[in-house]
């Protein structure tokens, strides 16, 4: 038995009640690509699975006086395929599109991607770089948090998905002199893990020509997803296409701590690899706000 | 034991399933329904691909709770009245199956494509079908047969 | 050349199963169930190398639901594969992580899978050894006490031809490097499967993935001891073969025995992660290679000297070099050769034969040198092909006859579809390379016989049934099968029905290997068809007081040869041949044995009755920053004597590029101290659809004297040529050489890094 009960809620009100009667036995499934698996390989075991890919209260995307807020249960393909998200979340927009394949797209939710850990998703990258937070729901109520806060290890966020429910995620949007861009370099075009990923959010001085302010994320060069707060410190305030970028890729490469991996990359590619995505990550970010 | 009822491929069926079911293992063990094939098991190869309500999923991820009050189509449903989907057609003439285990699963995406893009460019139909793998054609029959297909 | 006029050779007839497949109708094994079937699961070692201290199964044996669980103990000592060094269920000691510990038969996989959770097994860890160079050093963990050395020494093989030093000596370049080839594997999309059920009377039916029906029932009844009069072989229908299904693995003669013990039929399927972690691989090769030239670009000299890593036992990888060596010794005319191969043992996944049998490999290392020479010479690589290039009519050193060969119009035309002159040799980040091959395409005779048996049954109402020896595995083989048949009968294909592959049934043939069943089992059919239309124009000729030879049969109608408007449709001649006094039935036969020898003890001799070339060429892009090899286009020339179906052959040149693309690009089975690593296809990759590159498939014709309407075999050759064609386009592109598949991007950076250091030294 993979799982002894599965149960479908009506409202995240019940999906939360069901979550606390089952005391910690219980599991919170959306759409299941990443779970189903480990569940099916015994990676993790569960008695009952509460189903919220279909609660209201998980789903849309909203956008309201320069904030986007995202439902938890929003789809990869529904993002990806979002006018709205490829205007001004172009980052997210192109990070999902790159998560799996075509099939895993239309099951995997940004919740889940979120909720499972890993510190390449190719979701969880832009949404750092997008300084998004997270509303988590609970049997107290609704608690914010900003994303980055959220992860523990590879596997492990500090969601406990046994009690607590993702529920959406917020950050400004992306207008005037701003703009991001996605990165990623895998072994195919599709169905692949990523060697790394990386991110850019640019927020430009009114001129365009001076970096008022960035966000740079990475993955997997760290436990978690990582902010390359560093080289993010020695960009601000200069200017966008001057050595300055060189030697903030430097610094972004030496502060990354990416490790080896016989399937996908060595740590010395990869810290190379880090100049070059964030790099391009960087310049179409640029090329974005200017726009 | 829960009780499941969808419309598979137009016709409503309820049947009795273990919680863990997945939607995979009830078309195929429970309800014969065979041309759903099993490559992998983990989602990597698209050989299980049904539609869900008009979405491509890989059923061998699918907790067959999912499809409750759902539609699912699978391979057997494609023709209808006696005549084979334009799909299925195409994908005959134009040479698009060798072994054809991964042909149930490439049709599903192919229709899920088709329904929402009558006029899909060869990168289009490439990315629809770039979750199912296939280790005998290369593809390039399949594309064809594909863009065949469609209105062009 | 095509003055002939055909109705359904050269004709692009659909598939005959296709519309099964296309519906989902068709039982795959994995799709088969029999009443009271059983499910068969099998435990594996935990260890590469270990001492085998106790097996306690008495917990797996209580388990509701469980029929049988058994271990060698149960069993006579079995040992298959051609050296017979591989147990069917191991005793005392285990060699690899594939190794067979216990197996067990229950009501449901579930079942059968809990069941083997609670076995327990007692291990004492051996060291083991990983590396076939380490294998052969001595004080080296042993694997088989019979080779104290790890070697296989019954493939410890030495070939010359010429005087390879004279020729290197006589060079005005001579080049030599090391070469390193992975591990890969076939990722058919359906995995093994066997299904046995005995008959209350202790007949054995198997229905098996198998691609070799015949030698598999020999097989079975030599390790089980059961007469082979008493196994009936069927192979179901498969998920793709490419080699994987050619030699008979443990869980075979381990699921007959289940069967055996139950009283129950029992099948046993593959996992994904089984197929990967158990199911054969292309093995790896550690390659030195030696080439030399003269500065006008004639080829003098080629030494190659090979170490395969075997994995734990013996299977047919081991026996790949007898191919990798005819590429060595016959690929481009050249004059003095020499080759020598060791294979050892390891505690690694044991080897297997995949699509090419070794010619991946050897025309991989061949190839890439042959590219490295030209830049030396500072010719043109299409053109040092050129000079050098197999003629028809050669016979090589090695003795290998060549009829006809399209190797000359092959690189011209797979040069001029990717514009080679106008791309060769720019400063961009672009570039174009090529590769040929050699290939057997009329059979292969490493068995006392080659050859295949065809029946062509033709019932009162006009239906014709082949019944054929050959295997299908999806390739298509029965489609041409029944246009041969269509075609020398003169009946519309849409008549033609074809039986094959189950051994109660169908003549013998060896099997479906070395691209051989187009041109073996394609002649036979031929010959039972001819065979079948002489006996309907006999009969006919006799009904109408003609001579046999007056008539001729087309569209299903008989009539005078020159007067086709009057005719008589020919089932009504099969008919009154039947029904009258001293009446006779329509049954024909046909055995097609080609025209070869086996090789000497030199390893000289024609193996095959014609051979197959081709030239792929390909052009790349390299991003410089990340390494990553683009592959924008690969024209794919293919001389295959006649193109029976055109659209099949597209097929398969399609199929194999996707595969050679992989070999080139992305493929490795990443094995760590006898640890798969990557058994799924997530971290295991094949090409996507996104992945293929725009491929411009040229058929070239050489109308073989001695195939099928023309015909040879070209099945395996579409995977040979891509990787080398991709690795040399690469060096054109940015003037680095990787040596060692798959071209990661990792590996492009590194080397283009070096390059540039190096430049910089300078």
């Amino acid at each position: 038995m993979k799982w002894e009960k599965y149960l479908v809620p009506a409202s995240l009100d019940e999906a939360l009640k069901t979550l606390a009667e089952y005391e910690g036995q219980a599991r919170v499934i959306a759409g299941g690509t990443d779970l189903v698996p480990q569940l099916k390989k015994k990676e993790r075991t569960v008695k009952c699975l509460v189903d919220v890919s279909r609660l209201a209260e998980l789903k849309g995307i909203h956008h309201q006086d320069g904030l986007m807020r995202i439902g938890a249960g929003v789809t990869h393909q529904q993002i990806a395929a979002s006018p709205l998200l490829r205007q001004t979340a172009a980052a997210l927009a192109e990070g999902a599109a790159a998560v799996g394949s075509p099939q895993i797209r239309y099951m995997g939710t940004i919740g889940g991607n979120i909720v499972n850990a890993q510190p390449a998703a190719d979701t969880a990258i832009p949404l750092l770089a997008l300084d998004a937070e997270v509303e988590i729901a609970s049997k107290e109520g609704v608690r914010r948090q900003p994303l980055e806060d959220l992860y523990v290890r590879p596997g492990v966020s500090k969601v406990d998905a046994s009690a607590e429910i993702v529920v959406a995620f917020r950050f400004q949007t992306l207008h005037g002199k701003r703009g991001s861009a996605f990165a990623r370099l895998a072994k195919r075009r599709s169905l692949s893990l990523p060697i790394l990923n990386a991110a850019a959010v640019a927020i430009l001085s009114k001129d365009g020509a001076l970096f008022e302010d960035l966000r740079l994320a990475l993955g997997p060069v760290a436990l978690t997803p990582f902010r390359a707060r560093k080289a993010e410190e020695a960009l601000r305030g200069q200017p966008v296409d001057g050595e300055s970028v060189v030697e903030a890729l430097v610094i972004a490469s030496e502060e990354a701590q990416p490790r080896t991996n016989p399937l996908r990359g060595s740590a010395e590619y990869r810290r190379e690899m880090v100049k070059v995505l964030l790099g391009r990550a960087l310049e179409r970010a640029v090329a974005a706000a200017k726009a | 034991m829960e009780t499941l009822t969808m419309r598979l491929n137009g016709e409503e069926v309820t049947v009795q399933v273990e919680a863990d079911a997945l939607l995979i293992d009830v078309l195929r063990e429970r309800l014969g329904f065979m041309g759903t094939k099993e490559a992998c098991g983990e989602g990597e190869c698209g050989a299980c691909t049904v539609l869900l309500d008009g979405r491509p999923v890989t059923s061998c991820l699918v907790p067959a709770r999912k499809a409750h009050g759902r539609e699912v189509l699978t391979v057997e449903g494609l023709a209808s009245g006696g005549e084979l989907h334009p799909l299925q057609k195409a994908f005959i003439e134009h040479g698009a199956v060798q072994c054809g285990y991964c042909t149930p699963g490439m049709l599903m995406s192919a229709k899920a494509l088709l329904d929402r893009n009558l006029h899909p460019t060869d990168e289009e139909i490439r990315e629809a079908i770039s979750g199912n793998l296939c280790r005998c054609t290369g593809y390039v029959k399949i594309v064809e047969a594909i863009k065949a297909a469609s209105a062009g | 050349m095509m003055s002939k006029e055909f109705s359904f050779v050269g004709k692009r007839v659909p598939k005959l199963d296709a519309p099964e497949k296309v519906t989902g109708q068709i039982a795959y094994g994995h799709d088969m169930k029999l009443p009271r079937m059983l499910y068969g699961k099998i435990l594996r070692s935990e260890y590469a190398h270990a001492q085998i201290l106790n097996i306690d199964t008495s917990r797996a044996e209580a388990l509701p639901g469980v029929r049988a669980v058994i271990t060698a103990e149960d069993i006579p000592d079995m040992r298959i594969g051609w050296a017979r060094d591989h147990p069917v269920l191991k005793a005392g000691k285990v060699r690899s992580v594939r190794d067979e510990i216990a197996a067990v038969a229950a009501v449901d996989e579930d079942t059968a899978s809990e069941a083997l959770e609670l076995i327990k097994v007692e291990y004492e860890e051996l060291p083991g050894v990983f590396d076939p160079e380490e294998a052969m050093k001595p004080g080296a963990p042993v694997l088989h006490g019979e080779a104290p050395n790890n070697i296989q020494e019954k493939m410890r093989q030495s070939y010359y031809h010429g005087d390879v030093e004279k020729g290197f000596s006589e060079s005005d370049v001579v080049i030599e490097d090391r070469l390193t080839l992975p591990f890969v594997t076939h990722c058919c999309m359906g995995t093994s499967f066997i299904l046995a059920d005995f008959s209350p009377s202790g007949d054995l039916t198997v229905w098996s993935s198998t691609q070799m029906p015949f030698l598999y029932q020999r097989d079975l009844s030599m390790v089980l001891g059961i007469p082979a009069s008493k196994i009936r072989v069927i192979k179901a229908p498969v998920g793709g073969a490419f080699g994987s299904k050619l030699d008979m693995y443990p869980f075979e003669p381990i699921c007959v025995l289940l069967a055996q013990r139950t009283g129950c039929p029992v099948r046993i399927t593959y996992t994904r992660e089984e197929e990967f972690v158990v199911g054969p691989t292309r093995q790896p090769v550690i390659c030195d290679v030696k080439s030399g030239a003269k500065g006008d670009g004639t080829l003098t000299a080629r030494q190659v000297s090979m170490i395969l890593d075997n994995g734990a036992y013996s299977s047919w990888g081991a026996t790949t070099p007898l191919v990798m060596m005819q590429t060595i010794s016959s690929l481009y005319r050249v004059p003095n050769v020499k080759y020598d191969v060791v294979v050892a043992y390891t505690n690694n996944p044991y080897s297997g034969a995949m699509r090419g049998y070794g010619n991946p490999q050897a025309t991989f290392v061949v190839e890439t040198h042959i590219d490295m020479l030209a830049h030396e010479l500072g010719m043109d690589p299409m053109e040092f092909r050129l000079k050098n290039a197999n003629q028809s009519g050669d016979v090589t050193g090695q003795g290998v006859k060549i009829t006809t060969c399209g190797l000359t119009e092959c690189i011209e035309k797979a040069a001029e579809s990717v514009t080679w002159k106008a791309k060769r040799a720019k400063p961009d980040a672009r570039g174009v390379g090529m590769a040929s091959l050699i290939h057997v395409g009329g059979g292969a005779r490493i068995y006392p016989s080659d050859g295949c048996g065809s029946t062509v049954k033709v019932d009162d109402f006009g239906k014709v049934t082949l019944i054929s020896g050959s295997t299908d595995m999806g390739q298509g083989a029965d489609t041409v099968m029944a246009q041969i048949v269509a075609e020398e009968l003169g009946v519309p294909v849409a008549n033609v029905t074809v039986v094959n592959a189950d051994t109660d049934i169908t003549p013998w043939d060896v099997g479906a290997h070395a691209s051989r069943t187009t041109f073996v089992a394609g002649n036979s059919a031929r010959l039972a068809a001819m065979d079948a239309k002489s006996q309907i124009l006999e009969g006919a000729a006799e009904n109408l007081g003609e001579k046999a030879e007056d008539l001729d049969m087309k569209e299903g109608k008989i009539f005078r040869k020159g007067e086709p408007e009057e005719s008589i449709p020919f089932e009504k001649m099969v008919r009154s041949k039947h029904f009258r006094p001293d009446g006779d039935i329509v049954l024909a036969r046909g055995w097609y044995e080609p025209p070869t020898e086996r090789q000497d003890k030199e390893f000289r001799g024609n193996i095959s009755a014609a051979y197959g070339f081709a030239t792929q060429a390909v052009e790349v892009e390299v991003d410089t920053q990340t390494g990553e090899v683009t592959v924008l286009k690969i024209a794919a020339a293919h001389d295959v004597g006649r193109a029976i179906n055109p659209m099949a052959v597209e097929g398969q040149i399609h199929g194999g590029v996707s595969m050679g693309l992989g070999y080139g690009l992305y493929e490795e089975l990443v094995v760590e101290e006898g640890q798969v690593l990557n058994p799924n296809f997530a971290d295991y990759a094949l090409p996507t659809a996104l992945d293929m590159p725009e491929i411009d498939t040229i058929i070239v014709e050489t109308d073989d004297p001695a195939g099928p309407f023309g015909a040879k075999g070209m099945a395996e050759p579409a995977c040979i040529p891509t990787a080398p064609a991709i690795a040399n386009a690469v060096y054109d592109a940015v003037g680095v050489r990787i040596k060692d598949l798959p071209i990661t991007p990792e590996k492009v950076l590194k080397a283009l890094n070096q390059k540039k250091e190096s430049e910089e030294e300078k």
